[in-house]
C-alpha cells in the first residue's frame, strides 16, 4: 500500500478576474465568462501588458508547491527518492523540470521523471510513484504538476485583441498558471492521509480527433523563434471535438470504476473530475448524475498538469474527511484522450 | 464597408452575415464548404444544415459585438438558437439590437 500524506500548491499573483480582462479585451469577455462559467485565473504575466515582471516560470511554481508539500508533511528531504513532474509547458526541453526542482529544493539523490500527459498526467504520476513504492525502489515520492501558459500565449493574444476569435481567447480565459504537489509514502504518517486504493491510466482512443494541441515546443513547428507566430501555432483548441468525446471517456471511466472495484458514484464523498471549464463539467455532472463533484477550475483556471493535484490540495487541506470516506479522482485529456482514475481512501 | 453602412442596408448586412460572420469567421472553408452553400435560410444549428455547436454560436455573438459595436449580452441557449437559427434571423436580430440601442440613446439624451 502507498499513502498520500500531504500536499502543497502555488498560484502566481492575484486572481485575474473577467472584469480585469474586460478592461483589455472589451465587453465580450462577460459573454464568454458567463458561458464558460470561469470566474478567475492566475497569470504570471501582467494581464495588461503580457510582461513577466518577476521572471517567474513553471519550475519556480513547482519548486514553491514542492517546498510547501515537504513543509506540510515534515518529511526529511533525504527520504524522498523519486520526483515525478507533470507538465506540458516546461521551462526547457532539457533539462527536465524534475531536476530543476531537485536542485532548488535541495534533494541529494533522486530518480527524476518528467511526464507530459495533459490533465491525465497527475494520475500517471501517482500510478508510477505507487508502483516504485510497492516494488521497494523508493520509500517516498513527490508528484508535482505545474503549468505556465501565459508566457507562451498571452502576448500574442494581446496583439490580436481587436479581432480575436472565441477559440483563441478561450485559451486565455480558461487556462491558468500554477502548480501543486503531493507526497506519496510507504508509511502512513500524521492524521491526514489517504491510502491509494487503485490507480489506473490508459490510452485507448489515440485515433480519435484531438480536441487540444500544443504544437509549440515540438520540432514540427518550423516557426519556432519567429516573433509573429500565429495563435493557432501555440495552442489549438477544437471545442467541437471535446464535449462529445469527454462525455464518452467519462462514461467509460465510471463503468471501469464499477467493474473493477464494485463502486458506484454514491460510494464516494467527492468525485474530482477533469478541471476543464465549468460549463463542460456541469454538463457532464448533469448527464451522469454526479451529485458530489468537487471542482475549483473556475477560480484557478485550467492548469492541466497540475489540475487534479490542485483540486486534491484544496480538498486535502480544506475539508475534513472521516476515516473510510473515499475520493474518486478522474482524469481525462483531450489531445489523445488518455484517461484514468484513482481511488483514495481516508485512513 | 463600415458598420453604419452595413446597419443601414439590409441586403448588404445579410451578405456580411453570410460571407464574413459565418463563412470566414467560422472557417467553413476548412470544413470543405463553399460560400455559396450558406444561403439566407440555411439552418445553422441543425444536422440537416451546418450543424454548428454552442461555441460556434458564441463566436457569432462575439463577431457581432466586435464588428458592429452592438451588445448581444447573455442569451439562454434556446433563445440563442432561435435568434441565430439562419443568416436571415441573425440579420433580423442585429437590426433589433440596433433599434434597442437607438432607443436607449434617444431616451438617454
Amino acid at each position: 500500500m502507498a499513502y498520500i500524506i500531504g500536499s502543497g500548491s502555488y498560484l502566481p499573483g492575484r486572481p485575474v478576474t473577467n472584469e480585469m480582462l474586460s478592461e483589455v479585451f472589451g465587453d465580450s469577455i462577460g459573454l464568454l465568462g458567463d458561458y464558460f462559467e470561469v470566474v478567475s485565473r492566475h497569470f504570471v504575466v501582467d494581464y495588461r501588458t503580457g510582461d513577466n515582471i518577476n521572471d517567474e516560470n513553471n519550475s519556480d511554481f513547482c519548486i514553491k508547491a514542492a517546498q510547501e508539500a515537504i513543509q506540510n508533511t515534515q518529511i526529511p528531504k533525504k527520504e524522498i527518492g523519486l520526483i515525478i513532474t507533470c507538465t506540458n509547458t516546461p521551462d526547457y526541453s532539457l533539462p527536465q523540470t524534475s531536476t530543476l526542482i531537485q536542485e532548488k529544493v535541495g534533494l541529494k539523490d533522486v530518480i527524476p521523471l518528467d511526464l507530459r500527459g495533459g490533465c491525465s498526467s497527475p494520475l500517471q504520476g501517482v500510478l508510477i510513484a505507487e508502483s516504485f513504492i510497492k516494488n521497494g525502489l523508493v520509500e517516498n515520492a513527490m508528484v508535482v504538476g505545474g503549468e505556465c501558459f501565459s508566457t507562451i500565449y498571452y502576448k500574442t493574444l494581446l496583439k490580436e485583441k481587436a479581432n480575436y476569435l472565441v477559440k483563441d481567447l478561450m485559451n486565455g480565459l480558461i487556462f491558468g498558471d500554477g502548480a501543486a504537489a503531493v507526497i506519496i509514502s510507504k508509511n502512513k504518517t500524521g492524521n491526514n492521509a489517504f491510502a491509494i486504493e487503485r490507480t489506473v491510466s490508459q490510452s485507448s482512443f489515440s485515433d480519435w480527433p484531438s480536441g487540444l494541441l500544443i504544437p509549440l515546443g515540438g520540432s514540427k513547428v518550423k516557426q519556432l523563434g519567429v516573433a509573429n507566430i500565429s495563435l493557432g501555432k501555440l495552442i489549438r483548441h477544437v471545442p467541437k471535438e471535446i464535449e462529445p468525446r469527454l462525455s464518452k471517456v467519462t462514461e467509460i471511466v465510471f463503468k471501469k470504476v464499477h467493474a473493477e472495484n464494485g463502486y458506484t458514484l454514491r460510494d464516494f464523498k467527492y468525485v474530482v473530475g477533469p478541471q476543464a471549464n465549468k460549463h463542460l463539467i456541469n454538463s457532464l455532472n448533469k448527464r451522469f448524475k454526479v451529485m458530489n463533484s468537487f471542482y475549483c477550475g473556475d477560480i484557478t483556471g485550467n492548469v492541466p498538469g497540475a489540475a487534479l493535484l490542485l483540486a486534491f490540495d484544496k480538498l486535502f487541506r480544506g475539508y475534513e474527511l472521516k476515516k473510510g470516506e473515499k475520493i474518486l479522482m478522474l482524469g481525462a485529456e483531450s489531445s489523445k484522450w488518455i484517461y484514468g482514475y484513482s481511488i483514495l481512501n481516508k485512513v | 464597408m463600415d458598420k453604419n453602412e452595413l446597419l443601414n442596408n439590409k441586403k448588404q448586412l445579410l451578405e456580411w452575415v453570410k460571407q464574413e460572420l459565418i463563412f470566414k469567421r467560422l472557417d467553413l472553408a476548412n470544413l470543405g464548404l463553399s460560400v455559396e452553400e450558406v444561403n439566407d435560410n440555411t439552418l445553422l444549428f441543425e444536422k440537416v444544415g451546418l450543424d454548428l455547436d454552442s461555441v460556434d454560436g458564441l463566436e457569432l455573438a462575439v463577431g457581432i459585438e466586435q464588428k458592429l459595436g452592438l451588445k448581444v449580452g447573455s442569451l439562454k441557449e434556446d433563445a440563442a438558437k432561435t435568434k441565430f437559427a439562419t443568416p436571415q434571423s441573425i440579420c433580423d436580430f442585429v437590426l433589433e439590437l440596433q433599434l434597442v440601442k437607438g432607443q436607449s440613446h434617444t431616451s438617454n439624451s
